[in-house]
């Protein structure tokens, strides 16, 4: 045990408090969101500021998934999340491995094409007209194929590629295998790391994106989460010009706070176990010494 | 090796070009799909016209669009035209975006609902829009279905552009609720004017009329929206006991136009709100009531005993909210409003015919004939009248002894979430049918009706047209709100109105404002 001079004592317990008031600046206001949610509305209007309720309901809850079709927007979002992220990975993958290649031909022209979409896009009539030839409009798979390789992403992998040393897949090379099976069986095992960041990167994309959604689809059935619990939180149907919707047993407000539970959640979820590939991947890499 | 590359990348640059432009000019043989799918095979007959419709009018944008068959009200519409509707539902606050991609992409739906004046005169200005004016003489009876200042709302350099898109509701969200129990208690009258408003709510905050021995009620609670306007927060139902009102409140009289928010009257306005603050009258928490709900709470909290309110919180259902809240039932009347110094007795003013159905300017004489007729089935046959307005026979309304009973407020939650979709064709009903909002409480609907008396006539201000070289437009209006404010809470005393009148037009080029407006109520034939 070190001792510690009184000055260092000082200094450790005034780091310890800023850090702890800190993180209680990051995680009330998310105690809040929950707890107003599994609160009653009287409990709320009485006591102000909720962080611990004294009665618990999940009436809201049931409001939101019954009520306002947050189930089968949670379908869509998962598709498109599921199905979509897939998808991404593969095809960024597929496009980014041959251009790691230096000695394929052409090579950078297509790099520049690609980056050249970085920095200048259509816009967004010429999307929707470019959508609407392909016959996407109105269908689940506008939420996917427009999007389906992220020119940033296709560029990081690439690079990742890249500094893998050739030597590896010269040595796969000479027992035989096909430039598809070193991809499979030696570059994208050692690639784990990156090809959990860009599919974090993508699966986010996905679960957060709304806008899409709103512009190529007309079909309320086909609303992706994010347009429910905007239509929720900007309490559409209740704002409404002279809705007779009248709100109920239930508080809207407690309404909207579990809204942003069950959307957020989630993906909150998916963080910690993708951190256990950012560490592991680094570690378990072939390349050693 | 150098120039090889260069024409390569040439060569790619193109082929991506072609793609990119083939992209542009395959709109035409491409038909959209935007049509909902299980209609696709019943279009195919002869006669039958296509329509789309782009429906930001919709009373619930988050209701979904259900199937044709399920959908009695659309098959309405569809049988009595012969025609083959398909509607479009924006999602809410994306109308403007959706509508200009649909519009860019060539995709112009044939019937536009828009929510402003501006947005219909812009429209028409791009060409977006057809001139209705030779048609309308068909249609006597959609002319005489809304007022001759609705549809001077419609009309543009002196063409009729649109037709009116539903009626406006008033008497309703600006009502003047007062606690009759706390009168009682301090043996007081129904105030009638604004002194004896200004005396009950003293007492109100003096005298203790909870009679739980702390000093926590106070007179009155308004508020403002998170820009700092007053309109609709309660303030602004005080000034109009002067005949005045916060900005873009615009009258006009005499051939000439009166700007409200800087009247000399507003002088008296200010005085009496700010008697109101400086006797601790208005509850200190006003500065944080920027959104309606806030303003609602302290409705069911009952520590205010006058408030500017909606006539729906006599409803059955937030009575029950305000006992759960403050565990029993204050005792709410809705009151006429006083009668000021001027003669003034105001609710609020006739709200202004900004919506409107334009139809597409790429429509032939047969479709705009057809369109123009489907608007006159929906909004003057009075047989199908409560099939649109209230919703679908025998569950939201029946026919009880021979007249037309609205069920709506007896449903179930879980009936009304089954039909929501049906606030999709709303647009009908009358704004001052009580039967519509089907009323639990008999003493809403007493608001309501007493109310109508109170309203005034529409302000004509509201025809005028951004100017887009007034580049000060949103800073003067923030400065006028601000100075308010100041006024009200004594931060700036009365005695330096004249000084912010001067600032208004050396800083806020409030002279050209005012010509504009002349200008344009010139040529709207409001001034001569």
């Amino acid at each position: 045990m070190i001792k510690l001079t009184i000055g260092e004592k000082v200094w450790q317990v005034a780091v310890y408090t800023i850090l702890i008031l800190l993180s209680l600046v990051c995680l009330l206001p998310f105690l809040y969101v929950v707890a107003v949610s599994v609160t009653p509305e009287s409990e709320v209007l009485r006591r102000g500021i909720v962080i611990l309720p004294e009665t618990f309901t999940f009436a809201a809850y049931k409001e939101v998934f019954i009520s306002h079709g947050i189930g089968q927007a949670y379908k869509i979002t998962l598709f498109r999340t599921i199905v979509g992220t897939a998808l991404n990975v593969l095809f960024t993958v597929l496009a980014a491995y041959p251009l790691s290649k230096k000695y394929l031909p052409g090579r950078s022209p297509f790099l520049i094409f690609i980056v050249f979409t970085m920095m200048f896009s259509g816009g967004l009539i010429p999307t929707y007209l470019l959508v609407r030839s392909m016959g996407l409009l109105n269908s689940p798979w506008v939420l996917i194929i427009p999007h389906l390789i992220s020119a940033f992403n296709l560029v990081i992998i690439k690079g990742f590629f890249e500094q893998l040393p050739a030597e590896i897949e010269e040595s796969s090379r000479v027992d035989g295998a096909s430039e598809l099976q070193s991809l499979w069986r030696i570059i994208l095992p050692l690639s784990l790391p990156v090809l959990a960041t860009i599919s974090l990167f993508y699966a986010v994309g996905h679960w957060n994106s709304y806008f899409d959604a709103i512009v190529y689809l007309n079909d309320s059935s086909l609303m992706p989460l994010q347009v429910v619990l905007r239509n929720i939180l900007l309490n559409v149907a209740t704002q409404s010009a002279d809705s007779m919707a009248n709100s109920g047993a239930v508080s809207q407000f407690a309404v909207q706070m579990a809204a942003v539970v069950v959307t957020t959640v989630p993906i909150l979820i998916v963080y910690p176990f993708m951190q256990k590939h950012f560490t592991k991947g680094v570690l378990l890499g072939s390349i050693k010494g | 090796m150098q120039r090889k590359k260069i024409s390569l990348l040439v060569l790619t640059a193109i082929v991506g070009l072609g793609t990119l432009l083939s992209g542009c000019g395959d709109q035409e043989e491409a038909k959209p799909t935007a049509s909902n799918s299980p209609q696709s095979e019943a279009s195919k007959s002869t006669n039958k016209m296509k329509i789309t419709m782009f429906n930001q009018g919709t009373f619930n944008a988050a209701a979904p669009i259900p199937p044709r068959e399920e959908d009695i009200q659309r098959q309405m519409l569809e049988k009595a035209l012969d025609i083959d509707l398909d509607m479009m539902i924006p999602q809410a606050g994306q109308a403007t975006t959706k509508l200009n991609t649909l519009i860019a992409g060539g995709d112009i739906p044939d019937l536009i609902f828009l929510k402003s004046r501006a947005d219909l005169a812009q429209y028409y200005d791009q060409g977006v829009l057809a001139d209705l004016t030779p048609y309308l003489d068909q249609f006597p009876e959609l002319q005489k279905r809304f007022s001759s200042d609705s549809w001077e709302a419609m009309s543009y350099q002196g063409k009729t552009i649109g037709v009116p898109g539903y009626d406006n509701v008033n008497g309703m969200s600006r009502s003047f609720f007062i606690r009759n129990d706390w009168l009682k208690k301090l043996n007081m009258e129904v105030p009638t004017t604004p002194d004896e408003l200004f005396e009950v709510m003293k007492a109100f905050t003096e005298k203790d009329p909870d009679g739980n021995g702390k000093n926590d009620t106070y007179g009155f609670i308004g508020g403002m929206n998170k820009e700092g306007n007053l309109q609709t927060y309660g303030f602004d139902s005080l000034m109009w006991m002067f005949g005045v009102n916060p900005p873009s409140a615009i009258e006009v009289k005499d051939n000439q136009p009166i700007f409200l928010f800087i009247d000399p009257k507003m002088k008296e306005a200010l005085a009496y709100i700010h008697k109101m603050m400086a006797a601790n009258v208005v509850d200190p928490d006003w500065v944080t009531m920027n959104t309606p709900d806030l303003l609602d709470q302290k409705l069911f909290k009952g520590k205010v005993g006058f408030m500017i309110r909606d006539a729906r919180r006599l409803e059955p259902d937030y009575q029950q909210k305000m006992k759960e809240i403050s565990g029993e039932v204050p005792e709410w009347i809705v009151i006429p409003p006083m009668k000021g110094p001027y003669g003034d007795q105001i609710v609020e003013r006739k709200s202004f015919q900004g919506n409107s159905w334009a139809i597409s300017a790429k429509a032939d004489k047969d479709k705009i004939t057809r369109i123009l007729s489907m608007l006159n089935y929906l909004f003057t046959d009075k047989e199908a009248y409560p099939n649109f307005a209230y919703g679908i026979k025998g569950i939201h309304w029946d026919v009880v002894d021979g007249k037309i009973k609205n069920k709506t407020s007896e449903l179930s939650k879980e009936m009304k979430e089954k039909y929501l979709w049906v606030d999709h064709y709303r647009m009908p009903r009358r704004g001052d049918d009580a039967e519509y909002f089907s009323f639990q409480n008999p003493k809403t609907t007493e608001a309501f009706t007493n109310n109508q008396q109170y309203v005034g006539p529409t302000l004509p201000g509201n025809l005028l047209t951004a100017d887009p070289s007034d580049t000060l437009a949103a800073d003067r209006t923030r400065f006028i709100n601000e100075s308010l404010v100041k006024f009200m809470t004594g931060k700036e005393p009365l005695s330096g109105w004249d000084n912010f009148l001067q600032t208004l037009d050396t800083k806020f080029d409030m002279q050209t404002y005012k010509e504009t407006a002349v200008k344009q109520f010139k040529e709207a034939g409001i001034i001569k």
